[in-house]
């Protein structure tokens, strides 16, 4: 497949910016800055950007608990996700939501069911009507391979191909749910690819950390979907790098083999392509370094300053 | 399903059906339905279009020959008068059995809570009474269990208003704490001890000739003594010969004190102080009287630092300032005895052979009766009169 | 026009499908068959298989999906088939359809019917006649419609599809066949609103659905022995009409909750904590509750009529008052 520059860059880009997020947000949580938790994605921001880098105007995206810098992707400020991070007005829930409801309706964002996989049955009726809608948008829909063992996943795949719905399911499988393995939830290789099987939807495996891989693979799928095709499922092969949340040290696994995945780096692996092709210098990277970093920063001192709720508004937003 | 309704015919009466072929829908409980036909034949149609049939109860008639058709049409009526409604039956059935199976579902009251002094009152007939100032102790309930109800109230209220009453009604004031203590006090008495009262009157004219002469002479002592200053100090001189006076009881045992700690009882606005004054029969009259002054101020005044009450191994009681002659003061448990002087009063009585006008005082005494008996009774009043009479005797 | 409760369902569907293209109607059954209570008859021949669409057997997923396409713009007027199957889907309701708005900022909503039936269906076993409401009282966000009328019912539901939030619509399965005149000309019962379906000075009857009907027969019989009840019908149970139930109590002061939910944790307890807390001094007399015995409705007809409350114990509940 050949690419263009400005998708190149702009994939580079999305993928620096999401390692220095959720670099910074490990470095925010052990400062104690964070109320709730942090499930850093760092190491598999490939599975989001290469599939990202397929979407469309008035496509819609169903996010995880994981990866929150991938909001940033799909065009939310690092204003908006700190403020919503820390709970504070200038989000969008104005304290009632938190890391796990960051949102932006305008930018597709359908918002996560914190008991997971309640929201894959919800991004399968997104699908429903964007199909009502006619043209050709289709629904992101994100989930890791420990998600896949809950039922709704199942009911969900199963619909979306009856009905034949424009709807992408990307199985981010970086093989651990907490402490519990891939192999030991589920006795198939791919716990996403193998059971789409079972409900007559394709489905691809692509290697979570070469961002190309991704890309190719979401580019071959989403094409189909939006050629009326139906479902299709994205098995997206990576490695949590930490633990399930900060503070979790991950001692219940063998940690030669998490070194060996740190060497499959995402973002080095396509930075010494892009350096080795001459799309950029050492120089671009280090100036694209700095603005992403004022940015975040930017977010940050933003947030710090932002109000708090005001108690008074507590019943707000729970009937329009 | 028990029941359903005929909502069409789709066949004919009398017309030839076929088995497999829909003769009529029904509705149930939940939606409708078409019946097939069970078998060929000719119909007899039984329920019409909108009845209500029971499970189990015939629809139609199937006739298997046009001879069986017409029959079945000659014996209906009959059929009719035999056959009971099934609804009927079944009322019957449910009547007699929730004769003798009852299902629990009666709601179940706590009657544990049996009146306590507490009273059963609804939310309502409370916040009436509230409002009308009412005690709810006035009203009588007539609600489930008694229950005061707020039409219970309100005929009180009606009843008050017509009699005009309703203004005057009784004040129910808690009593205070200061109340409450000395109630307890007086129960605790009354409950542990047997007291039993005398009273008896002595001429008390040389006591008020004393007094006078001291007050005359005010100016030298520079203090003025009271007429109480020496009844207590009269009292002090008794219970210095008599040990068990001046003493406690437990029950088991009698403890007799080796100093003299009066409790002099004082009226005050919040009801009975009785500071005590220590080591009484140390003190001469004069520091006895400023001493008694001193925490009779203070009582009233609501001064009396803790501990200033108890301690006392005797008390006495002076109610010589109202127009109380005798009555049967309760002592001051474990206190064994108790003095109470009445009001001085001017009287004819014999002296020296004549009757003279003379000042007597009735004298109350209380007492413990298990420590004591008539007899030393008799012998503390003896000294009691003897000091009383002869008042010069305590000043030595 | 005289028409049965679920034909005024049917009506209040249509309706709407043809007033607002977004509306849709899935779930079991509901196409061609026309689900097995009837309600959706005539929809796909008229609206098409995009708006009228069966579903997989996936309760849990028709009320996700149900969520998401309300979400994605669509107003879904969607069937779970028995209201003992919406506990099958209890995480999509009472998490995702209750709190989505609350969590994500008001930008988003949820303008969600979820259809269901309850209650007693004479044999129908303890998994086809619960009356589950209670459990979604628990739930902020949720709005929750138990119509105890045709009347009631059509009015209710259209304003419940044009509403922009998720509504739990209980259909009584004892009251699909009752018929009852409505108007031809269309019109809305507002959500929120109780409705006094008799007048009465003595005692206030609160009751739902089924109950309502059987409560107007106790208030009949009571009358004879001079009581005379005021009855009403919440119509909305959650959130609840305060305003015309409280100012029902504060005339009648004695109130009884007669409900068809099993007693422990039912709507009347709510109502009952609800009732002492904020009127008590309003209250001559403890607030009774008639509700279903707390067993699983059983099977035997004999055993389900004596499970559920009839008008001799709403009779005697409200004379233990007296």
């Amino acid at each position: 497949m050949s690419y263009s520059k400005e998708l190149l860059l702009d994939m580079y880009q999305c993928l620096l910016s999401d390692r220095l997020m959720e670099e910074r947000l490990i470095e925010l949580y052990a400062q104690g800055w964070v109320p709730g938790h942090i499930h850093s994605g760092v190491g598999e921001e490939a599975s989001y950007t290469g599939v990202l880098a397929t979407r469309k105007e008035g496509d819609q995206f169903k996010f995880t608990h994981r990866n929150v810098s991938a909001y940033h992707d799909v065009g939310l400020t690092y204003r908006h996700i700190f403020c919503e991070i820390l709970g504070k007005m200038g989000g969008n829930s104005d304290g009632k939501g938190g890391i796990n409801h960051i949102a932006d309706k305008g930018k597709g964002i359908i918002g996560i069911s914190g008991a997971l996989a309640g929201d894959i049955p919800i991004s399968v009726g997104v699908s429903y009507a964007l199909k009502m809608q006619g043209g050709n948008n289709i629904v992101y829909c994100f989930f890791g391979d420990g998600t896949t063992s809950r039922g709704t996943v199942h009911e969900a795949m199963n619909w979306a191909s009856v009905w034949k719905l424009p709807i992408l399911f990307i199985v981010n499988n970086n093989q651990w749910s907490i402490s519990t393995s891939a192999s030991e939830g589920c006795s198939i290789e791919n716990p996403g690819a193998g059971r789409a099987a079972g409900y007559n939807i394709i489905s691809k495996v692509v290697d979570g950390t070469d961002v190309l891989s991704v890309y190719d693979g979401a580019k071959e799928l989403t094409d189909y979907i939006r050629a009326g095709n139906g479902p299709a499922v994205l098995e997206s092969k990576c490695y949590r790098w930490r633990g399930h949340f900060e503070g979790d040290m991950a001692r219940y696994r063998d940690s030669k083999v998490a070194e060996e995945w740190h060497k499959k780096d995402c973002l080095k692996k396509f930075e010494q392509y892009l350096k080795e092709n001459k799309y950029i210098t050492d120089a671009d990277v280090e100036k694209m370094k700095i603005d992403v970093e004022a940015e975040i920063q930017d977010g940050i001192e933003t947030s710090e300053k932002a109000s708090q709720p005001s108690l008074d508004t507590i019943y707000n937003n729970l009937y329009v | 399903m028990i029941e359903g309704t005929i909502a069409e015919w789709l066949v004919h009466e009398g017309s030839e059906i076929k088995k497999g072929e829909v003769a009529f829908t029904y509705e149930n409980e939940k939606t409708t339905i078409d019946c097939e036909c069970p078998a060929d034949g000719i119909i007899h149609i039984v329920a019409k279009a909108g009845d209500i049939v029971k499970v189990g109860d015939p629809v139609a008639v199937l006739a298997e020959s046009k001879e069986e058709y017409e029959a079945i049409l000659k014996n209906q009526d009959a059929d009719k008068q035999e056959k009971k409604d099934m609804l009927e039956l079944q009322k019957e059935s449910q009547s007699s059995q929730q004769g003798i199976e009852k299902v629990d579902w009666e709601v179940k009251t706590d009657m544990t809570t049996q009146n306590k002094g507490r009273i059963r009152s609804s939310g309502l007939a409370r916040s009436i009474a509230r409002k009308n100032k009412l005690d709810l102790h006035m009203v009588n309930g007539t609600g489930p269990m008694g229950r005061i109800v707020a039409k219970d109230v309100e005929a009180y209220l009606n009843v008050m208003k017509s009699s005009g009453t309703v203004d005057e009604k009784p004040v129910r004031t808690p009593i205070t704490s200061i109340r409450r203590a000395i109630a307890n006090n007086l129960r605790n008495s009354v409950d542990t001890m047997v007291q039993a009262s005398s009273s008896t009157e002595f001429d008390v004219t040389e006591l008020f000739e004393l007094r006078k002469r001291l007050v005359d002479q005010k100016e030298t002592i520079g203090w003025k003594i009271t007429i109480n200053d020496l009844l207590v100090m009269a009292s002090v001189k008794v219970l210095e010969k008599h040990p068990l006076l001046n003493a406690t009881f437990d029950g088991e045992a009698v403890t007799s004190y080796p100093y003299v700690n009066i409790n002099v009882a004082v009226a005050t606005e919040s009801g009975l102080s009785i500071p005590v004054v220590r080591n009484a029969d140390k003190m001469t009259l004069l520091e006895l009287s400023k001493v008694l002054k001193d925490v009779a101020v203070r009582a009233r005044e609501g001064k009396l630092k803790p501990g200033e009450q108890s301690g006392g191994s005797f008390t006495v009681s002076n109610v010589g300032m109202y127009p109380i002659d005798s009555g049967s003061p309760i002592a001051n448990a474990p206190q064994v005895g108790l003095f109470g002087f009445g009001r001085p009063v001017s009287k004819l009585a014999k002296c020296n052979g004549e009757f003279c006008e003379r000042t007597l005082m009735h004298v109350m005494f209380t007492f413990d009766h298990r420590v004591f008996d008539g007899m030393e009774q008799g012998k503390i009043m003896q000294d009691l009169q003897l000091y009383l009479e002869h008042p010069e005797l305590m000043l030595i | 026009m005289l028409v049965t409760y679920a034909q005024a369902i049917n009506a209040a569907m249509k309706e709407e499908m043809q007033r607002d293209k977004k509306v849709v109607v899935f779930g079991e059954d509901v196409a061609q068959f026309g689900g097995i209570f009837g309600l959706t008859r005539g929809l796909l021949d008229e609206f098409g298989s995009d708006r009228v669409k069966n579903t997989p057997v996936s309760e849990d997923s028709i009320a996700g999906v149900g969520v998401g396409s309300a979400i994605g713009g669509l107003r879904p007027c969607i069937e779970i088939m028995y209201s003992d199957f919406l506990l099958v889907a209890f995480n999509e309701i009472f998490q995702s359809a209750a709190k989505w708005r609350y969590l994500h900022g008001p930008e988003y909503k949820v303008p969600l019917v979820i259809r269901s039936a309850a209650g007693s269906a004479l044999g129908a076993g303890a998994e086809h006649s619960g009356c589950v409401e209670s459990l979604f009282l628990h739930s902020p966000g949720l709005t929750i419609i138990t119509p105890s009328t045709a009347y009631d019912a059509k009015g209710l539901l259209k304003s419940a599809i044009r509403s922009d939030n998720p509504v739990l619509f209980f259909e009584q399965k004892q009251l699909y066949q009752v018929k009852e005149e409505i108007p031809d000309e269309e019109y809305l019962i507002p959500v929120g609103v109780a409705d006094v379906k008799r007048k009465g000075t003595d005692v206030t009857v609160i009751a739902i659905g089924l109950m309502v009907k059987r409560s107007l027969e106790a208030a009949e019989e009571l009358k004879n022995e001079g009581i005379d009840v005021e009855v009403i019908d919440p119509r909305t149970i959650a959130p609840l009409d305060k305003d015309t139930v409280y100012e029902s109590i504060r005339k009648t002061h004695r109130i009884v909750v007669v409900e068809e939910t099993n007693k422990t944790g039912g709507l009347g307890a709510e109502f009952a904590a609800m009732f002492q807390e904020e009127l008590y001094d309003e209250l001559d007399g403890p607030v009774v509750r008639v509700a279903a015995l707390d067993v699983p409705l059983p099977y035997n007809v004999k055993y389900e009529l004596a499970s559920i409350p009839d008008v001799k114990r709403i009779v005697s509940a409200v004379k233990s008052l007296f």
